[in-house]
């Protein structure tokens, strides 16, 4: 190797060490740098009150990386309204971080008018009603579990899911006992959502409607491929046979 | 026996509260305690009920 080419490695060795070095000072400012919001965002993880906390457009999936668990107490309306975040569930996975709603007391529009597609679990045991938790969750199609409370005492007077038309997927724990539920607007619910609806329903409760879209039942209990037929199905009349104690409306 | 009601083509079965297309009523819920409204003013509720909520957002 000549001199010139050996200068020339040098120099060229120098300049990945260089990059490398700014590689990394840029690594570690962002890290101080995404420490530094979350810190102070999250309270170190001490924050509880999440009320608007991702409210509006300007949260979505470029910004959204919580950085500690969030044990929600209080409140948390507006919480995800209007935020652009889409897999709300995946997130939060790929962060390695607990979303918990069952300190929470009540739930306004929390979900209100955002781009999320998937929930995971849903406790709402510490509220005495659902309030309008999942209201114009237009994109909302899965939610994973809704954990309500096993005595039947939460209202859903204030139509929880209303204008939820994505929604495909949910499942429920506990039980439904208080005013009627209306899932009238989720026309691609699937059978097992319906399913586990209808099985959440009071036994010992009167005078409780629920109303569930026709089109989601005739699609969910059909006796045949495209028959479309479910709401005159033997499937479908045996499993509301199950709550009698309920008038259960398809619109 | 627990009863089911259908509407007519272009009708929507309510009492007030419930609205359905096909309902089966509750053990001890009289068909009478049901009307037909049609699909226009069914809309029409909907519209209201839409403004109502989102004046209170």
């Amino acid at each position: 190797m000549s001199i010139s080419e050996k200068l020339q490695t040098i120099a060229e060795n120098e300049q990945k060490v260089y990059d490398s070095g700014m590689t990394k000072g840029i690594e570690q400012g962002k890290k101080a740098e995404y420490d530094a919001f979350w810190d102070s965002y999250q309270d170190y993880g001490n924050r509880t009150d999440y009320r608007r906390a991702f409210n509006l457009k300007w949260w979505g999936d470029k910004n959204f990386y919580p950085k500690y668990d969030m044990f929600i107490k209080g409140a948390p309306n507006d919480g995800f309204a209007e935020s652009t975040i889409t897999n709300l569930k995946k997130r939060l996975e790929e962060c390695g971080v607990i979303l918990d709603f069952s300190g929470a007391t009540a739930f306004s529009y929390v979900f209100n008018s955002s781009k999320i597609t998937d929930i995971g679990v849903v406790n709402t045991t510490g509220a005495p009603s659902l309030g309008s938790l999942f209201n114009s969750a237009y994109s909302l199609k899965n939610i994973d579990a809704l954990i309500l409370k096993k005595d039947g005492s939460q209202a859903f007077s204030n139509d929880p899911f209303r204008m939820c038309q994505e929604l495909e997927n949910i499942t429920i724990e506990g039980v439904i006992g208080q005013n009627g539920l209306n899932l009238q607007w989720s026309t691609k619910l699937s059978k097992a959502s319906i399913e586990s609806v209808i099985n959440c329903l009071s036994t010992t409760t009167s005078g409780l409607s629920v109303t569930l879209s026709k089109a989601a039942v005739n699609k969910a209990f059909e006796t045949s491929v495209g028959a479309n037929n479910g709401a005159t199905s033997t499937e479908w009349t045996t499993l509301i046979g199950t709550r009698s104690n309920w008038t259960i409306s398809l619109v | 026996m627990a009863k089911t009601i259908i509407a007519r083509d272009g009708y929507i079965f309510t009492d007030g509260e419930t609205y359905g297309t096909q309902i089966r009523l509750a053990e001890g819920v009289s068909e009478s305690d049901f009307y037909e409204i049609t699909e226009a003013e069914y809309e029409e509720i909907l519209r209201k009920n839409v403004e109502v909520l989102e004046s209170g957002i």
